[in-house]
C-alpha cells in the first residue's frame, strides 16, 4: 500500500552542520513509527522537517530530499516544495504535533479551552459556541476530568499531565492524518507517562491517526511502536519492526544502544548491584 | 548488609516550607533510615515527593525544621558553621545538571582543586597532582584539567563532577537525579563507573533517582518516597520483586519495559498525586513502618 | 443529557479581580477618575473663565475677597486656572502616548520578531531617534510649526518611542523562541497572528507598565514646554501656568503650588494604576 507519508533522503543543514544526512523513511496509516536516537541524532530536526518549522526562528535548511504526503484527497505532495500559506493550511490540521514541554508549550496568558478553540476556529472556520462544543468533547476524548471547569484554567493552574493531554486534545481536534510526538513524555512523572501512554495508543485506535513518535527512551518505543527507525549523527543506523529491532539488532550501534538500556526486571535473583554489560562501539 | 554502626543514620527527618498565607509545604515528613558503609540506598519517588529536598536537608543545604542527622556517630543536624564545613568534607553530592554546577569561564581542574583547598588538604603541586589522580580516576585524560566545561560532553562534565565530589576523600556521596540528564549510553557508563569506584574506595552512596529501571540495576537498598514520607524500604530484590505497598506496585507498574513483547494494557487512569501543601494547624498523618520481613518496612495503608 | 452550555473563559474579568485587590493602583484609579472628571465637567461646578482678571494680583488663598486658590501675577483665579488646565496636559499626553504606542510597539515587535536585517534597519532607525535630546528635538518641531496643542502632542510622541521600541524588542526577542509559540506556529498560525494574538500579550504586562510610566513623562514633557513658553499660547495648562508665574511665585506659592500639585497628582496617579496593571496581567499571581 502507498504510504502516507514518505521522507526520502533527507538533508537538512544548521551553516556548515548537518543535523539530518540523507534520511530516508514510511509512515503508513494507522501505524505507530518511533524514530529512536541520543542527543544530537538528528531525530528532533527530522520531525520539524516535517511540519517545516526548522526554517523559521533558526538557520536550519531543508538541502536535499522530498517528503511526500497523501492528503486527505488522495492527492501526494511534496511538503518541501510548498510555500509558507500551503503549509499552515496543513499544520494543525492534517499533520499536528505535540512537544516535549507541556508546562511551555501551552500560551500562558489564555485559558486552556481558548486555545483549543482556537485551532478548530482556525482549520475548520467554526463559530465560537461550536468551537466550545468541539473543545468539550476533544477534553472528554482525551480524559479529562470535569472538562467544563477545566476549559476555563489557565496552564499554570493545571499539572504537567493535564497540560500534555490539553496538547493532544488540540492536536487531534482537526482529526490529523498524522500525529507527530516529540519526546511527549519526557517530562513527564513515570505514572503519568503511563497514563499518556495508555491515552495515546487508545486515541491511535480511535482516531486512525499515524502516529510518528520521536525519543531517547527504549522503553517508551518499546510500549507504543510498531516499527522502528534508530538515529545516530543525523543518520539512519537501523530501521525496522520494533520486535526485530529489539530482539535481533543487527547494526553495532543498535546494539551498543540497546546494552546501555537499563530494563526493569533484568536483576531478578541477584543479590548484589551489577555493572552494566556493555558493547563497545566505535564511532 | 551494613555490619557494625551505619556510616549515616536519619531520625524523624522534616523540612517544612511555608508558602504564601499560612500554609505549609510538608517536603520531607518524619523521615528515618540508614545508610550502610559501603552501600547504595536509592531513594525513589516522583517530583514533589520529597526525594530532592531531603538529600538536600541531609548535608544541610536546607536547615531541617526537626529531626536528627548522625554521620559517622556526630550528630551534625545541630553543629555550628564551623564544625559543619569539617564534616561536609565526609559527604558531597554530585547534581542532575553537570553544566550548571561549573563554572563557565574557569578551567575545570580548578574546580576539582578547589574543595581540596578549602578543606586544607593540598595546595600548590600537590593539589595539581592530586587532581591529576582524581580524573585518571573518574576516566578523564589528566592533560584536560586546563580546558573549559564547554570543552566538554555531558558524560565528560559529569565525570568531572564526579572527581570534584570525591577530592575530599568522602564516606557517603550523595548522587541527586545525577544521571539522569545523560544519554543512555553515557549514563550506562557513568554508572558503571560510580559501581567501580565504590568498590574501590568504600564509597556510600545515596541515590535520588526518578529512574527506577537504574535504580535496580545499582543500588543495595531502595527507599520510596510518596508525599514527603517513606512508604516503603527494604533491600532492593524484596522492593522490585515482592513489593507490599500499593504507590510501590503502581510506580513499578508503570515504568515502561525496553521488550516489545512485554508490552502491557494500561488502565486509563487519570488520577494524579495530592499536593503536599496543607493549611496552618493541619498536618500530614504519620504513617507507621512495620517490618513485613527482616530490612523490609511499609506502611500501613488505610 | 442536557449539559450545560460549556463556556471560554475570560481572562479581563479575572485580571480586574486581581486590579481590584491592589489598594494603592484602585487609589490611583481614584484620583486619575477624579482628575478626568474635574477636567471634563469641573467648569460647569466652578463656572469662572481662567482668563479673566477677577480681583487683585498675587491675593493669597483665604485673604478677603480672593478665589479658593488665590489670584495670580495678573489677578486671574487660579482654581480656575487648575480646573480648566488639565484637558490641554492630559489630550497632549493621550496623543502623544498613543503615537509612542503605536510607532514604538510596531517597530519593536517587527524587529524583534523577524530579527536578520529587518531588524537592524529598524534599530538604527530607533537609535537616531534616541539619541537626539528629546527635550531640543520636541522644541525644534513646535518651533518649525506652529505651537498648537496638536503640534506639542506629535512633538512629545516623536521623541518619546524608542524606548518602547526598544523593550517592545526584547520581549519579543525573548518570548519568539519560546516552546508556545512553537506550538502556535505548529497549529498553523500567520505571522501576524503570532506576532500579535500569541506572543503580544505576553509581552504587554511590562509595556503596559512602562506605558503608563510615559503617560506621566508625557504629562511632565508637556508642562516642561508650556512652561519655556512652547505650548499652544491660547490653551492653558498646568504647565504654563507654572511657567507664566515663574517670576513672581515668591511673593505667591500658590500661583504654582496648585497647578504643580495637579501635575504630581495625575503623574502620580498613572504609576499606581501601572503597579496593579501589572499584577492584574499576571496570571501567576490570579487564583490568590
Amino acid at each position: 500500500m502507498e504510504p502516507l507519508l514518505s521522507v526520502r533522503d533527507l538533508t537538512v543543514t544548521f551553516g556548515s552542520f548537518t543535523a539530518v544526512d540523507g534520511v530516508s523513511f514510511d509512515l503508513h496509516e494507522g501505524q505507530t513509527l518511533a524514530v529512536v536516537g541520543e542527543s544530537g541524532s538528528g531525530k528532533s530536526v527530522t520531525a520539524l522537517s516535517i511540519m517545516r518549522l526548522v526554517e523559521l526562528g533558526t538557520r536550519g535548511k531543508i538541502e536535499n530530499g522530498e517528503i511526500l504526503f497523501r492528503q486527505p484527497g488522495g492527492e501526494v505532495i511534496d511538503l518541501v516544495q510548498q510555500r509558507e500559506d500551503d503549509m499552515r493550511k496543513i499544520r494543525g490540521n492534517a499533520i499536528s504535533m505535540i512537544f516535549q514541554e507541556p508546562l511551555t508549550s501551552l500560551n500562558p496568558v489564555y485559558p486552556v479551552g481558548d486555545q483549543v478553540a482556537e485551532a478548530v476556529m482556525l482549520h475548520q472556520g467554526l463559530e465560537k459556541a461550536e468551537a466550545a462544543e468541539r473543545v468539550l468533547e476533544m477534553f472528554r476524548l482525551v480524559r479529562i476530568p470535569e472538562p467544563e471547569k477545566r476549559m476555563v484554567q489557565y496552564p499554570h493552574e493545571m499539572s504537567g499531565g493535564m497540560r500534555q493531554r490539553v496538547m493532544i486534545a488540540m492536536a487531534l481536534s482537526c482529526d490529523p492524518k498524522v500525529l507527530i510526538a516529540d519526546e511527549p513524555t519526557t517530562a513527564l512523572d513515570v505514572t503519568i507517562q503511563a497514563q499518556i501512554l495508555g491515552l495515546m495508543r487508545d486515541l491511535r485506535e480511535q482516531t486512525g491517526a499515524a502516529v510518528l513518535i520521536i525519543t531517547h527512551d527504549m522503553g517508551v518505543v518499546a510500549e507504543v511502536a510498531d516499527d522502528v527507525v534508530v538515529m545516530n549523527r543525523a543518520k539512519v543506523v537501523e530501521h525496522g519492526p520494533a520486535v526485530d529491532i529489539f530482539e535481533n539488532p543487527a547494526e553495532p550501534y543498535t546494539q551498543a544502544l540497546l546494552a546501555s538500556v537499563p530494563r526493569l526486571g533484568s536483576m531478578q535473583g541477584r543479590s548484589e548491584p551489577a555493572p552494566f554489560e556493555l558493547v563497545e562501539y566505535d564511532s | 548488609m551494613s555490619a557494625g554502626t551505619p556510616l549515616v543514620e536519619v531520625r524523624d527527618l522534616c523540612k517544612h516550607f511555608p508558602v504564601g498565607a499560612g500554609a505549609t509545604v510538608h517536603a520531607v515528613e518524619n523521615v528515618s533510615l540508614q545508610v550502610g558503609r559501603g552501600e547504595t540506598l536509592a531513594v525513589v519517588g516522583e517530583s514533589g515527593c520529597g526525594k530532592s529536598t531531603l538529600a538536600h536537608t541531609m548535608i544541610r543545604l536546607h536547615e531541617p525544621t526537626s529531626g536528627q542527622v548522625v554521620l559517622d556517630g556526630v550528630d551534625i543536624s545541630g553543629l555550628g558553621n564551623r564544625a559543619l564545613r569539617e564534616h561536609r568534607a565526609k559527604m558531597q553530592i554530585i547534581f542532575q545538571d553537570p553544566f550548571a554546577s561549573l563554572d563557565p569561564r574557569r578551567p575545570v581542574g580548578r574546580a576539582v582543586a578547589e574543595p581540596l583547598l578549602i578543606h586544607k588538604i593540598a595546595k600548590g603541586p600537590d593539589a595539581d597532582e592530586q587532581v591529576a589522580d582524581l580524573f585518571t580516576r573518574v576516566g578523564l585524560e589528566p592533560d584536560m584539567m586546563r580546558q573549559f566545561p564547554h570543552q566538554f560532553s555531558g558524560g565528560q562534565r559529569q565525570r568531572v563532577c564526579i572527581a570534584r565530589a570525591l577530592a575530599t576523600r568522602p564516606e557517603l556521596v550523595i548522587a541527586d537525579e545525577a544521571v539522569s540528564a545523560l544519554d543512555v549510553s553515557i549514563q550506562a557508563q557513568v554508572i558503571n563507573l560510580m559501581m567501580e569506584l565504590q568498590s574501590e574506595l568504600g564509597l556510600s552512596y545515596l541515590f535520588i533517582s526518578h529512574d527506577l529501571a537504574v535504580v535496580e540495576r545499582m543500588s543495595h537498598r531502595v527507599a520510596v518516597m510518596y508525599l514527603g514520607q517513606i512508604v516503603e524500604i527494604g533491600p532492593r530484590s524484596a522492593i522490585f520483586e515482592n513489593p507490599q505497598h500499593s504507590y510501590t506496585q503502581r510506580l513499578l507498574d508503570a515504568v515502561p519495559i525496553a521488550d516489545p513483547r512485554a508490552r502491557r494494557d494500561r488502565p486509563l487512569l487519570t488520577d494524579e498525586i495530592p499536593s503536599p501543601v496543607w493549611a496552618a494547624g493541619t498536618s500530614p498523618e504519620r504513617v507507621e513502618l512495620r517490618e513485613v520481613a527482616p530490612g523490609h518496612l511499609v506502611a500501613a495503608e488505610g | 443529557m442536557a449539559a450545560a452550555q460549556p463556556e471560554l473563559g475570560s481572562p479581563g474579568r479575572q485580571a480586574l479581580r486581581m486590579f481590584l485587590r491592589n489598594r494603592a493602583a484602585v487609589f490611583g484609579l481614584v484620583l486619575l477618575s477624579g482628575i478626568v472628571l474635574m477636567t471634563l465637567f469641573g467648569s460647569f461646578f466652578y463656572d469662572q473663565d481662567p482668563t479673566r482678571i477677577i480681583a487683585r494680583p498675587l491675593q493669597g488663598p483665604g485673604e478677603d475677597g480672593a478665589p479658593a486658590f488665590g489670584t495670580d501675577y495678573l489677578g486671574r483665579d487660579v482654581l480656575a486656572g487648575v480646573v480648566n488646565g488639565g484637558s490641554t496636559s492630559l489630550t497632549v499626553a493621550l496623543v502623544a502616548v498613543f503615537l509612542v504606542v503605536v510607532i514604538g510597539v510596531t517597530i519593536g515587535a517587527l524587529a524583534g520578531y523577524y530579527g536578520g536585517w529587518i531588524d537592524t534597519l529598524l534599530m538604527r532607525f530607533t537609535e537616531v531617534f534616541q539619541v537626539l535630546p528629546a527635550l531640543l528635538f520636541a522644541m525644534v518641531i513646535v518651533a518649525l510649526f506652529e505651537p498648537s496643542t496638536r503640534t506639542v502632542a506629535i512633538a512629545i510622541g516623536l521623541a518619546s518611542w524608542p524606548g518602547t521600541a526598544r523593550l517592545t524588542r526584547a520581549e519579543f526577542l525573548r518570548l519568539k523562541n519560546l516552546e508556545f509559540v512553537k506550538a502556535a506556529r505548529a497549529v498553523g498560525a500567520s505571522d501576524f497572528r503570532i506576532i500579535w494574538r500569541v506572543i503580544f500579550p505576553n509581552a504587554l504586562p511590562p509595556l503596559i507598565v512602562s506605558i503608563t510610566l510615559i503617560m506621566g513623562a508625557a504629562i511632565l514633557f508637556e508642562s516642561g514646554l508650556a512652561f519655556l513658553g512652547l505650548g499652544d499660547p491660547n490653551a492653558q495648562s498646568w504647565g504654563q501656568m507654572i511657567g507664566l508665574n515663574r517670576q513672581t511665585f515668591l511673593n505667591g506659592w500658590w500661583t504654582v503650588t496648585f497647578p504643580g500639585l495637579a501635575i504630581f497628582s495625575t503623574v502620580l496617579s498613572f504609576s499606581l494604576i501601572g503597579d496593579g496593571l501589572q499584577d492584574a496581567f499576571n496570571p501567576k499571581l490570579r487564583g490568590r
